[in-house]
């Protein structure tokens, strides 16, 4: 009997096209609105987990402190400012830090944000290189495995960044003096380290020296390198006065590969004239003649701090009474602040939490609307079936199962117009992210299923059950006789 | 097959409120004796044909059919007993509005327990005329294209009882004919016996034997 119950059920619901259809589309409407502050909300605890990567304090330049975070954690909002390396230096050696990461921001390529850290930050967010290795020179990135499937950029490709989170390509040649080079694609995390391209701090240093230039703060950049001459010609600066940077040429001394020159690190280059000012083509290895002392990598926590300033530190705490002390401490500061991921995003939440509440109140609001509609649709279908149901009644068909077709229509509508609706979720927000970019670096692309929509697809065709029952039982309780009495 | 009582009365009694339309002591349908229920409008045969078919209870009085009575029958049973054994037209000539002709047959053979019978479909949608209709819905169809698929839908389980209800009210004398001709030829074929109830005393010759029910006093048989 199911099957044909199911069959006679389609066919009623065919037979009234454009009821059927009116009814699932206002309940798909709903679950699609649902299903949205679902995906928004799932998407946002767990996303917002693996982007803060266990930080328990950014540091960083006066201003707002949630610009702060979603600049430095987020990666969606520009930074504040930048702060000595001076100071991040005594943050890193303070004993409450158990981890310090550094940051230089301020570019990106083709939208994707570019990172200047050490290893320390993919370790932070738990990943690991799935291809290539991670950078040991200057200029060389690994990049997340989003860039690398967005860009199809691979190993060895050599690209330049651009100011700010510029998509277009004629930004690109803002940098054209400091060539990036892949040398490593990380494994997807699901986490915004996919959308990041991550280099040392000297290479972000580099490509804000403008060659030839006396090295003076440029106020369009977010980062700014030390402030000497270049020298486009690569020559080697064996016996180069370097003070103020004594730290960072000692350590450069240490380098076994370099060790008698002096190599500050904005002397790294390429060589222009290789370039044909394309921003990301392959280049076969026509770049290796730079200097030796190019290839050293400043030691951030011991090198000369003159002059030179990063964006932003990730700190995470050694103890838990640093949570007290550091942020205090830090706060008193003339020019740096301290703020807590946590405290920042349940402002952020706080924040949103009116339009939130809107949306839900809007979609509960939908919902009984389509119960309704389901309820009405099925009433009135009921009620100009009357004989059709006598009629199954006097041939046989049990009054259960007149119940149960009834309650078969309203889960066919409620399911259907669930599936609908979480399919429409899912293609809005893929329209969305494709358009509005701060969607796709947030990683909020409908790509994504949460369990949560399973209950809202079961909590529809619980609505659609429960607006059919009452249809249901009036079709039960139709006495068949009416057939013979010939009333119409 | 004649002579084994398909359906028995045994002091039958039926009433709405207080008062009472149906008053029968005795009364038996011999398989294979089609019988006409005769009387005019009143007289209680759409009454006694929703009694003998189990969808109406009586007041008083025993009904057997096939030797099993209705009364110790859950609704369920009675469900399943009309389904494999009886066969209806209905003076609307009642379809599902929803499914085609075909689907409606195929609908009767689903509630019956019976798989689908190609050949026995076939053959009544050729003898009715159906055939070019078969996926037809019947908003598309005539009033005499629907009797015939009514007919078609009652004789496709094979029933051993076909109840037909006033099956030729508003026909005149040539297509009164056709209908019981062709009622009575798809009965035989299907080894139904035909139980009608008629105002319409045009339709005597056609059967067996005749009740005929009368208004206030009770019926004579």
């Amino acid at each position: 009997m199911m099957p044909y119950l199911l069959k006679l059920t389609w066919a009623n619901l065919i037979s009234r096209p454009l009821a059927s259809w009116l009814t699932v589309a206002t309940l798909a409407a709903a679950v699609a609105l649902i299903s949205i502050l679902l995906q928004f909300s799932a998407h946002t605890s767990n996303r917002l987990a693996r982007d803060l990567a266990g930080v328990d304090l950014v540091i960083g330049a006066k201003g707002s402190p949630l610009q702060l975070i979603l600049s430095s954690l987020l990666h969606i909002d520009i930074p504040t400012g930048n702060i000595p390396l001076s100071d991040a230096q005594k943050i890193m050696r303070d004993p409450l830090t158990e981890v310090a990461v550094p940051l230089a921001l301020g570019d990106s390529f083709r939208g994707f944000r570019i990172v200047g850290t050490t290893p320390g930050f993919i370790e932070l967010y738990e990943t690991k290189v799935a291809e290539g290795s991670v950078w040991t020179e200057p200029q060389q990135v690994v990049i997340g495995a989003q860039v690398s499937k967005q860009l199809g950029m691979k190993i060895g490709q050599k690209f330049f960044g651009g100011h700010g989170l510029s998509f277009s390509d004629a930004d690109l040649a803002q940098h054209e003096h400091a060539a990036y080079e892949v040398v490593g694609i990380l494994e997807p995390k699901a986490s915004i380290i996919d959308r990041l391209v991550i280099t040392s701090v000297d290479s972000v240093w580099h490509a804000h020296e403008e060659p030839g230039a006396d090295g003076a703060d440029h106020d369009e950049h977010e980062q700014h390198g030390e402030n000497e001459d270049h020298d486009d010609e690569h020559e080697h600066h064996d016996e180069h006065d370097h003070s103020g940077e004594e730290a960072h040429l000692e350590e450069h001394d240490k380098d076994e590969h370099h060790g008698e020159h002096d190599h500050p690190e904005n002397e790294a280059r390429l060589d222009e004239h290789e370039h044909e000012h394309q921003n990301d083509e392959h280049h076969d290895g026509e770049h290796e003649h730079h200097d030796k002392g190019e290839h050293i990598l400043s030691d951030l926590l011991t090198m000369s701090a003159k002059g030179k300033a990063v964006t932003a530190l990730l700190v995470q705490y050694s103890t838990p009474i640093a949570a007290v002390r550091m942020p205090r401490a830090i706060n008193d500061q003339p020019g740096l602040q301290a703020a807590s991921p946590a405290l920042e995003i349940t402002r952020l939440y706080n924040l949103s939490a009116g339009l939130m509440d809107a949306g839900k109140v809007l979609a509960v609001i939908m919902t009984l609307i389509g119960g309704l509609s389901i309820f009405v649709a099925v009433s009135n279908a009921a009620v100009h079936k009357t004989y059709d149901i006598a009629l199954l009644r006097a041939m046989g068909a049990k009054p259960r199962d007149v119940f149960l077709q009834q309650i078969c229509e309203g889960i066919i509508v409620s399911s259907f117009a669930g599936i609908l609706g979480i399919g429409l979720a899912h293609s809005l927000l893929m329209l969305a992210a494709n358009i509005y970019a701060p969607l796709a670096v947030f990683g909020l692309n409908g790509s994504q299923f949460f369990a949560a929509e399973g209950y809202l697809l079961t909590g529809t065709v619980l609505v659609g059950i429960v607006a059919v029952i009452w249809p249901a039982l009036n079709s039960y309780k139709v006495d068949p006789m009416l057939l013979l009495k010939g009333v119409r | 097959m004649t002579g084994a009582p398909l359906l028995q009365i045994t002091g039958l009694r039926h009433a709405y409120g207080d008062k009472q339309v149906l008053s029968l002591d005795s009364w038996q349908l011999l398989s294979g004796k089609h019988q006409l229920l005769l009387g005019p409008s009143g007289s209680g045969k759409t009454t006694l044909l929703g009694i003998l078919s189990g969808l109406l209870s009586p007041t008083d009085g025993v009904i057997e059919a096939l030797g099993k009575p209705f009364d110790p029958m859950s609704l369920s049973d009675l469900s399943n007993f009309r389904a494999r054994n009886f066969g209806f037209v209905f003076q609307d000539h009642h379809l599902v509005s929803s499914l085609t002709v075909e689907e409606n047959l195929r609908l009767a053979q689903h509630l019956a327990g019976l798989s689908e019978d190609s050949d026995w479909e076939n053959q009544l949608f050729d003898r009715l005329g159906l055939s070019n209709l078969r996926k037809s819905k019947p908003a598309s169809l005539s009033h005499g294209e629907a009797q015939r698929a009514a007919i078609a839908r009652a004789a496709i389980t094979r029933p051993k009882l076909l109840l037909a209800d006033e099956p030729t009210s508003a026909l005149d004398d040539e297509n009164t004919h056709k209908v019981m001709e062709l009622l009575k030829a798809l009965s035989d074929q299907a080894g139904s016996t035909m139980l009608v109830a008629s105002h319409d005393s045009r339709l005597k010759p056609f059967f067996d034997q005749t009740l005929a029910l009368s208004k206030p006093e009770g019926p004579t048989a």
